[in-house]
């Protein structure tokens, strides 16, 4: 059984296996890899333990491959790999951002003046953050639109024509819903539109869908095609400073927005449950638990490329 | 936190491990695999030890021999045995100071212990 029929799955137990490994790995040790596989089954099918094993060894490889782990990279694969953790991590952070820009909607027009000074503070603090980490987005994509312009003139849009076709189609939906909800949501009231209106949110909760999408295909996108392109030392360090600047953004948007919540439960609950102004119902807001959840975790992994980034950027300066 | 300075070999890692096997011979993974289980006890599975082997291979401490087989042997390269000459040499070094450590904490519980022991008819 060659590495190709192990990949093709003539064998139910073992074939997907070598799909865990990177194509360039799989060139390289693909059909000894398969032998050893088959002299360790003897011909007896994998265990669970067995294809786990071979499935953290193949993400394993997958991660060292991108720079993402390990020191067996040059430090600017490092440094880029870095860079696409904050990217990916900033990705998944504009997801909830979005739905805590949702959930604010009208905040400052539940509240009185004086009262709001924490919220304002909080939310102002994250507003001009999530702005400045969108211009850093752009920035490192013009830092590298050159090059990879010169990649496209070379002949490389096969290489990501797929991703690009995906990406455009998830954000001609994402619009399209978009506009949907535009207009509707002009003959709703505040209360509708933020609770209990079922099929607007239904068609809220596809767009939603849609925007991850689109987030995740661009994101993707810009990944794959940047993996194609040889970038020079002073590019790398350009990006790798954004990306840290952006890793850093987001806690501190993470805690402006945990502030903006504790503030608003503690002056204006009835807006986090949408009930009349004045009452007093829970401040305990699933959605924006599951918003602070995420926004918390994408942190995180900000954090982890941000590390990558920092630690190898005085190797880079060797280069 | 106490932080070491200087590079450790521990002997279970696969790397050394592999590294010691191939010292005795070219091998290829299955056999690589049922050596290293016969003489650490340790079971290496192709997924930790074909990572093992990439990374050895990339640093240049193994090298993959011509087979006409699917099962491609490898060898230990002459920059591979000088590293694990030198992390033999490490491990030995902090072997002797356990042992001598050892002994003397012995020589000192020694006489504490003779007396019960004396006094004990089991």
């Amino acid at each position: 059984m060659s590495a190709g029929e192990l990949q093709m799955g003539t064998d139910s137990g073992s074939g997907s296996m070598l799909r865990w490994y990177p194509a360039g790995w799989r060139a390289r040790y693909g059909d000894e890899f398969a032998a050893m596989i088959e002299d360790d089954l003897e011909g007896k099918p994998p265990t669970v333990g067995f294809r786990w094993s071979i499935a953290r060894a193949g993400m394993g490889e997958r991660l060292r491959g991108a720079g993402l782990v390990g020191d067996s990279v040059p430090p600017s694969e490092r440094v880029r790999g870095g860079a696409f953790t904050v990217l990916c991590a900033f990705a998944l952070f504009v997801i909830p951002g979005a739905g805590f820009a949702k959930i604010s909607e009208h905040w400052d027009q539940s509240i009185s003046r004086g009262p709001r000074h924490v919220p304002a503070v909080s939310f102002n603090l994250l507003a001009s953050l999530a702005g400045a980490c969108a211009v850093a987005v752009m920035l490192g994509a013009l830092a590298v639109l050159p090059t990879f312009l010169r990649f496209l003139r070379d002949g490389g849009w096969p290489a990501i024509r797929r991703r690009v076709i995906w990406a455009v189609a998830a954000t001609l939906g994402t619009g399209a819903t978009t506009a949907a909800l535009a207009v509707w949501a002009r003959h709703l009231t505040n209360h509708q539109r933020n609770a209990g209106f079922g099929w607007y949110q239904l068609l809220f909760t596809v767009f939603v869908i849609l925007f991850a999408s689109t987030i995740a295909a661009w994101s993707a996108t810009a990944i794959s095609a940047t993996r194609h392109l040889h970038l020079r030392t002073g590019q790398l360090k350009v990006t790798g400073s954004l990306a840290v600047a952006v890793g850093v953004c987001m806690p501190v948007m993470t805690a402006a927005a945990a502030v903006w919540w504790g503030s608003m439960a503690t002056t204006a609950p009835w807006f986090l449950a949408g009930t009349a102004p004045g009452s007093s119902p829970s401040p305990l807001a699933a959605n924006l638990l599951v918003v602070l959840i995420v926004m918390t975790i994408a942190s995180a992994v900000g954090l982890l490329g941000l590390l990558r980034v920092v630690r190898s950027w005085r190797l880079l300066a060797g280069v | 936190m106490a932080r070491t300075t200087t590079k450790t070999h521990r002997p279970n890692d696969p790397p050394m491990l592999i590294l010691t096997s191939l010292a005795g011979g070219p091998k290829h993974g299955h056999a690589l695999s049922k050596d290293i289980e016969a003489f650490a006890g340790v079971v290496l599975g192709p997924g930790a030890l074909y990572g093992a082997i990439t990374r050895l291979e990339e640093r240049g401490l193994i090298e993959p021999l011509e087979s006409d087989d699917r099962r491609r042997p490898y060898r230990i390269s002459a920059a591979g045995s000088a590293y694990l000459s030198e992390a033999v040499d490490e491990m030995q070094r902090l072997a002797d100071e356990g042992a001598r450590r050892l002994a003397v904490a012995n020589q000192v519980s020694a006489p504490r212990r003779a007396p019960r022991i004396a006094g004990n008819p089991a």
